[in-house]
């Protein structure tokens, strides 16, 4: 089946058409259950979009998104302009960063040490304890974590034990990073393990045998053999977690931080409901909204590139 | 024929999502009503529609305050039934949706403060009520004649009444909160209850003897007052200024820093919460807190009844004994809090009537005591809640039995009445309080509830908001001495740098726009 080279572009696609055409007739069903999605995609996913028009507009809710008036870039160029912006965009990336840097590899390193263990009922226990937190809303978790660290909390109180200072962790900026990222993994080392189990699974025990007839160990086992075989899917894991590198979750930084951690504790997302949702400014808000977003998807797109240089692994 | 479906469907979802807007405009329908003073009930079969928040204290018992006793009593009262709305508990910006939905109810209750009501009459979204009130709200009419300040108040710039406002109608009435401490303490030390600075000072330092720190509190900016100083914008002379960038401001956080140092103040209070405070001071580990005055002190008071346990209010303090302070957290007697009428109200005319009940005689009192002989009993020319209602023995709070019957103790188109405080509050620790927290002169220095136009008010929130961390942060870290004083000069300096003269000029534009109308 070869199409005549040197034909034009209305000749090149009525064959695609024709053959669509037959496709569709043969498996119409199929594509009426692919529409029902496609449908909710386009409905949800893609006609919100429009609303991505406000930050070039100076909105307001009884005028609506098509009739308040233009402004251009002035929200983004506020945005760029405005005393935190370093501030927040550093402290977005350094949290962000040990939030990887740490967060990321433990789910993989609990999934190895777990892969150890020969005792199933051992394994299932220490699965479902570690996953557990997973389920606790965040709002508990930061009430957990208030009366901790808080005034005579038991963490307070063990410092002053040593250092015969009672000062809260929660109100000495320096420690803000740690007490994020530290929380983070506690309630989510369990569950994002669960993946790795998974791809764990899918090793050939054959290469066990192979590696232990070659005289390797089990640190040797780890290393050259279930490392290699769930390395495709850390690295999707990594992309997509670059995928959301300025994403830091709002909710856990507004319920800890206060006016003496805002140096260190004050990011991207916090700043939007701040400046954004408490004073209405919708507008505003969008924009940098907007702004997280090209960042994020440049993160994503370089991660993956890199990736697919390197490895071979990637998601497109 | 299965590729007409997909048509269709996508043909349905295209016209799903191009909402139409619609007409809004609607020409005010000549009304049958006859004009002036009625009686009430009125004779009608229409409905209205009322949009408003459940008020939390019911919202346990009710999921429609139209459930209630004081609904149906109401309903009774003025002949008009009506259906009540509620939007989802806790959403600020609830308003806004609304608004931007296009759906609206006859009658909208909510804080107008984020708004400008000029900009949403000229937009058709709310009536400008002037005709109304001037045709079929003679009681209302006559309240703002007799109140010209309150007009002032409840207009906009271009003299439209939007709506038919919540007002209290005494000063004290505007005071809910302020500083408490232990007088049993203080008589045990042979102190007065402090006015000044320097009474503090001393009155802190023998507080020490006795608890961890004295304070529970974090509302450390409202001792402003004792330097003369102010926490917000206020009013100097006709001139509008922002108070933590004055010179006075300094002296309060240098004072602070040395609470700090001499271990007045909890090292964590950055971080204390309205729980730790309350534990603080129930359990001797402080002794002063900051807190209202039926929410805070009642609770204290009944916990520890029976002990030595006693507290008592301090005025917001002053600079000298002889003075009256100048700054408080007092609020204005109308705090945007309202009801107006929409553009999709069929008969303003009827809403009108409705809502001018609070404003008479007979409303007023049904407002903020019930039904006669229901929820309250006229005692000697005084009116006197049932006991049941004002007795929280069985376990039901006293606000939420109010509630349901009576809008006294929360808010609507009416204006409140001082006697149903006197009752709320059951001590006479907390009936002296509204006299301590309401003795100052801050209505001469508050800054009045001003209309900004949408540019304005996005200018003014947009430099605010950065203005507000930045300040906010620096004052706790002077606090506890990690910025030093000294440093208030670049602080002031970076404060202007952020726009705070443009944001002040806003301000003042509004300022005067009010003070012209």
């Amino acid at each position: 089946m070869k199409i005549k080279s040197g034909s034009g572009t209305g000749e090149k696609k009525a064959p695609y058409l024709k053959r669509l055409k037959a496709d569709f007739k043969q498996n119409a069903v199929l594509y009426l259950i692919v529409a029902l999605p496609l449908i909710y995609y386009i409905l949800f996913h893609y006609v919100p979009m429009y609303g991505l028009l406000i930050s070039f507009k100076n909105y307001s809710p009884a005028m609506g998104v098509m009739e308040s008036p233009w402004v251009g870039l002035k929200h983004f160029m506020s945005f760029f302009n405005g005393i935190y912006f370093e501030r927040i965009l550093s402290n977005t990336f350094r949290i962000s960063f040990f939030s990887i840097l740490f967060g990321f590899p433990a789910p993989i390193l609990l999934a190895l040490l777990i892969n150890e263990f020969t005792n199933k009922k051992f394994v299932k226990t220490v699965q479902t304890i570690t996953y557990l937190p997973h389920f606790i809303s965040l709002v508990v978790v930061c009430g957990i974590i208030s009366s901790f660290a808080g005034s005579n909390g038991i963490i307070t109180n063990l410092i002053e034990k040593f250092t015969n200072d009672n000062t809260s962790i929660l109100v000495k900026p320096e420690c803000f990073t740690a007490l994020y990222v530290i929380s983070d993994i506690w309630q989510a080392i369990g569950w994002d393990s669960i993946i790795y189990f998974a791809a764990l699974t899918s090793i050939d025990p054959e290469l066990y045998e192979a590696c232990t007839i070659d005289g390797g160990g089990r640190l040797r086992q780890a290393w050259n053999v279930t490392l290699p075989g769930i390395m495709p899917t850390i690295i999707i894991m990594l992309i997509l977690r670059m995928g959301s590198i300025l994403s830091v979750g709002y909710e856990k930084i507004i319920l800890l931080y206060n006016p003496l951690t805002y140096k260190t504790a004050d990011v991207i997302s916090t700043y939007v409901y701040r400046k954004g949702l408490l004073e209405n400014n919708y507008s505003y808000a969008t924009a940098i909204g907007l702004f997280n977003s090209v960042v994020n998807v440049i993160f994503l797109v370089l991660a993956n590139t890199i990736s697919k240089k390197v490895s071979d692994t990637s998601l497109w | 024929m299965k590729k007409r479906i997909i048509c269709g469907l996508l043909a349905a979802a295209t016209a799903f999502t191009l909402t139409s807007c619609g007409d809004k405009k609607q020409a005010v329908t000549e009304s049958n009503m006859e004009k002036g003073v009625v009686s009430y009930p009125i004779e009608t079969d229409e409905k209205l529609t009322v949009w408003m928040n459940l008020p939390g204290q019911v919202s346990s018992v009710v999921s429609n305050y139209g459930e209630t006793p004081f609904a149906k009593n109401l309903a009774e009262a003025t002949g008009i039934e009506v259906e009540y709305i509620h939007p989802a508990q806790g959403q600020d910006s609830a308003l806004n949706l609304l608004i931007a939905s296009g759906d609206m109810p006859d009658i909208v209750k909510a804080y107008w403060h984020a708004e400008n009501p000029n900009t949403l009459i000229e937009q058709n979204v709310i009536y400008n009520l002037n005709d109304f009130i001037d045709d079929y709200s003679p009681n209302y009419k006559k309240y703002l004649e007799e109140n010209p300040d309150i007009k002032k108040q409840v207009t906009t710039d271009d003299g439209y009444n939007y709506v038919y406002p919540f007002l209290r109608a005494e000063k004290s009435l505007c005071a809910t909160a302020g500083f408490m401490l232990r007088s049993d303490w203080l008589k045990e030390f042979g102190l007065e209850v402090p006015k000044t600075i320097a009474d503090w000072d001393k009155v802190l330092e023998a507080f020490k003897t006795k608890c961890e720190a004295p304070f529970a509190t974090n509302r450390y900016d409202m001792f402003a007052g004792g330097f003369g100083a102010f926490a917000s914008e206020y009013v100097d002379n006709g001139t509008v200024k922002y108070g933590p960038i004055q010179p006075e401001y300094k002296e309060l956080m240098k004072k602070l820093n040395e609470w700090f140092q001499k271990g007045y103040i909890d090292k964590n209070f950055a971080i204390s919460d309205s729980k730790l405070m309350d534990s603080n001071i129930l359990n001797g580990i402080s002794g002063v807190t900051f807190g209202a005055g039926g929410g805070k002190m009642g609770t204290y008071l009944s916990a520890k009844a029976g002990e030595s346990f006693d507290l008592a209010a301090a005025p917001y303090p002053s600079v000298s004994a002889t003075e009256k302070g100048k700054y408080s957290g007092m609020e204005w007697q109308y705090t945007t809090l309202g009801c107006a009428i929409t553009t999709a109200c069929k008969n303003p005319q009827l809403a009108a009537r409705y809502l001018d009940y609070g404003y008479s005689e007979e409303g007023m009192m049904f407002y903020n005591f019930g039904k006669e002989g229901e929820s309250y009993d006229m005692v000697d020319g005084y009116p006197k809640y049932k006991a049941e209602l004002t007795d929280a023995t069985d376990g039901t709070p006293v606000s939420q039995k109010l509630t349901m019957n009576c809008l006294g103790s929360e808010s609507g188109p009416f204006v409140q009445d001082k006697r149903y405080l006197e009752q709320y509050y059951g001590t006479d620790q907390q009936r002296d309080a509204i006299v301590q927290w309401s003795d100052n002169d801050f209505y001469d220095y508050k800054f009045p509830t001003v209309m900004l136009s949408a540019e304005e008010g996005s200018e003014y929130s947009s430099i605010m908001a950065e203005i507000k961390t930045y300040v906010d942060e620096t004052f706790s870290n002077i606090i506890i001495g990690k910025t030093p004083v000294d440093e208030f000069d670049n602080y002031v300096e970076t404060v202007k740098s952020m726009g705070i003269d443009q944001a002040m000029s806003i301000l003042q534009a509004a300022y005067d726009r009010y003070q012209n109308k």
